[in-house]
């Protein structure tokens, strides 16, 4: 027996006690974890899908091309359309292998819930590698392909109709694209030719989504298609910038939730430990009277808050991994854009890092109950009560 | 035998709100190697200040307290703590065993806190000296209230002390267990450890060879006496 086991021991005295403080400690070191790997796990999700997707640049016109570029990924309306005739000229540009122009709608449902339509031609295929499609490409000009989510809402399937009140049209799906966990699962998908019927922008895009045959050409390239009157160009790492800080907001106020628990969790400790100090200041006045020194009563009280604190943060990151899939499904419906694939991985990196957190707020935690108990005089033990 | 703790004109007083207390008055005392001293009196009488300061838990306002040839007086907090860790065992009312160690983890407790070496034979021992060789892995919930003391004083000897303070050691207890309680003081006493107990079981100051009672914080009696023992 030692120091470290007698304040092991203490902690199995008030069982419920000890355990709600260690419940508290692993929320909040769960939240802590969550937080660190969503916080490097969207930016690789976001590289990840931005590499599968095939779009080195994207070409848009004046005004925010950056919000332009960005909003054509995540979903939204523009008000500001680009000249359907500099599709081709780009396509016909050395050095480019696929430009696939893009008319991005939405329409409001009678729910007050916005749905955004996507006016994509056949080639927009090449920048959606990893898309698995149940059904067939558009089969005609009414035909439609709906992502997973947006079938789910909808409850359609292959072959089903789908009437559109907003613009009186109805069409055929001919397809639902299976689940990305993208943005791509809520949209609708039209042939650009209907789209821009149908919305009445004929000869009018969004933007056009480009991949390179040769990166190394990137710069000529991009010089080349911003010589085209009223094409702006936005690059990848442009519009990763933009998409990051639209979900800055949503990572601040998730940073000031976590603050948060993790000062109620601090505070719910030193109270657990404070209160257990008051309870045995005759004991450890008695401890005193049989040699213990106040450096000793100090350290049993620390390695209290210690283990307790190291227990939470073992717990919370083993919960935090364990209930990372909903975390994951939690997060990519909160955030204003989510790229495809898994935020939260296994890293021991950031396991450590919370456990470590963990037991560093312990020995924090740890500081003023120890304090009082290492001020524990030999007559506690024969003080009256 | 020699002189293990002189008082010499110790005086004690504290605040009760305020009023000034008394709880010492120019008290002189020698306790040799080996006595066996009861210190009775009425409650008040200042027995609980006289036993703290002889061991080392409080400090004289004037006078000089010798323990073990030590100055207490001039001895600073962890002189303090070595003297009563080395030298002192202590057994209280509340047996302040701590409920999630064993009765041998118990007895083992002092030795985390000194340089004595952490032996659970000795602690068997000792245990065994006390009667409780079998419940050596018990918890303190598992044992009577007489049992409970006994590992106390099995603790309190675990450091080999000089002197054993006990402070009503029977007072929690009925009168078998008490019985018990006396007899092991009896045999500590007859192996030549000090004992100096307060007490205001006159059954247990009884065994003890010296009485000295105290009241309003004077030694108004001091008198040495035949032990009563039981058959």
């Amino acid at each position: 027996m030692n120091l470290l086991t007698l304040s092991l021991k203490n902690l199995q005295r008030r069982k419920l006690r000890t355990s709600l403080s260690m419940a508290g400690v692993a929320i909040a070191t769960a939240a802590l974890f969550s937080l660190l790997s969503f916080n490097t796990g969207f930016d690789r999700a976001l590289q990840e899908e931005m590499a599968n997707s095939g779009i080195h640049m994207m070409a848009s016109t004046e005004g925010c091309p950056l919000e332009a570029a960005s909003l054509a990924l995540h979903g939204g309306e523009i008000p500001k359309f680009l000249d359907a005739r500099r599709l081709p000229e780009i396509s016909d540009m050395p050095g480019i292998r696929t430009a696939a122009g893009m008319l991005i709608f939405s329409l409001i449902e009678d729910e007050g819930k916005a749905i955004f339509f996507y006016g994509v031609g056949d080639n927009y295929r090449d920048l959606k590698p990893h898309w698995k499609i149940r059904g067939d490409w558009f089969t005609g000009p009414d035909s439609i392909i709906l992502g997973a989510e947006a079938a789910r809402v909808e409850k359609r399937e292959v072959g089903d109709k789908v009437y559109f009140p907003g613009i009186d049209a109805e069409f055929t799906i001919s397809g639902i694209v299976e689940r990305t966990g993208s943005e791509d699962d809520g949209f609708f998908f039209l042939p650009l030719d209907t789209a821009q019927k149908v919305f009445k922008k004929q000869g009018k895009l969004t933007a056009v989504g480009i991949s390179l045959a040769n990166v190394e050409e990137f710069e000529q390239v991009k010089g080349k298609i911003e010589t085209l009157p009223d094409v702006y160009v936005v690059t990848k790492d442009q519009i990763m910038q933009q998409i990051s800080s639209l979900t800055g907001s949503s990572k601040t106020l998730m940073a000031a939730v976590l603050v948060v628990a993790l000062v109620v969790s601090f505070l719910g400790v030193i109270n657990t430990v404070l209160m257990s100090v008051f309870e045995m200041l005759r004991e450890f006045g008695y401890m005193r009277c049989i040699g213990a020194s106040p450096g000793h009563i100090f350290r049993i009280v620390l390695f209290e808050t210690l283990l307790l604190c190291l227990a939470g943060g073992v717990i919370g990151a083993i919960f935090g991994m364990a209930f990372a899939s909903v975390t994951d499904q939690w997060l990519h419906n909160l955030l204003p854009y989510a790229p495809a694939g898994r935020f939260i991985l296994f890293d021991p990196l950031i396991i450590a890092a919370s456990i470590l957190f963990a037991a560093l707020a312990g020995v924090l935690a740890g500081i003023i109950p120890g304090l009082k108990a290492a001020h524990a005089s030999p007559m506690e033990a024969v003080r009256n009560v | 035998m020699s002189d293990l703790i002189t008082l010499n004109k110790v005086n004690k007083t504290y605040r009760r709100g305020r009023e000034q207390v008394h709880a010492l008055d120019g008290v002189d005392l020698t306790i040799q190697q080996g006595e066996f001293v009861a210190v009775v009196g009425p409650s008040g009488s200042g027995k609980s200040t006289l036993l703290n300061i002889v061991g080392a838990m409080d400090q004289a306002n004037t006078g000089k307290v010798t323990i073990a040839n030590q100055d207490v007086t001039a001895l600073n907090e962890k002189g303090l703590t070595h003297l009563r860790a080395d030298t002192i065992g202590f057994v209280f009312q509340q047996f302040f065993l701590q409920p999630t160690l064993t009765a041998r983890e118990n007895v083992l407790l002092p030795t985390l806190f000194t340089r004595q070496k952490y032996l659970e034979s000795r602690a068997d021992e000792l245990l065994a000296r006390v009667g409780l060789a079998e419940r050596a892995d018990h918890l303190p919930d598992e044992l009577s209230g007489g049992e409970m003391q006994r590992v106390a004083i099995a603790r309190a000897l675990i450091n080999q002390p000089k002197i054993l303070l006990a402070d009503e050691p029977t007072g929690n207890l009925d009168s078998h267990n008490a019985e018990a309680i006396y007899g092991q003081l009896d045999e500590l006493h007859d192996e030549g450890l000090t004992i100096i107990v307060v007490t205001h079981s006159e059954e247990l100051a009884l065994r003890a060879e010296r009485r000295i009672h105290l009241l309003d914080g004077r030694i108004s009696d001091d008198k040495t006496q035949g032990k009563t023992r039981v058959a």
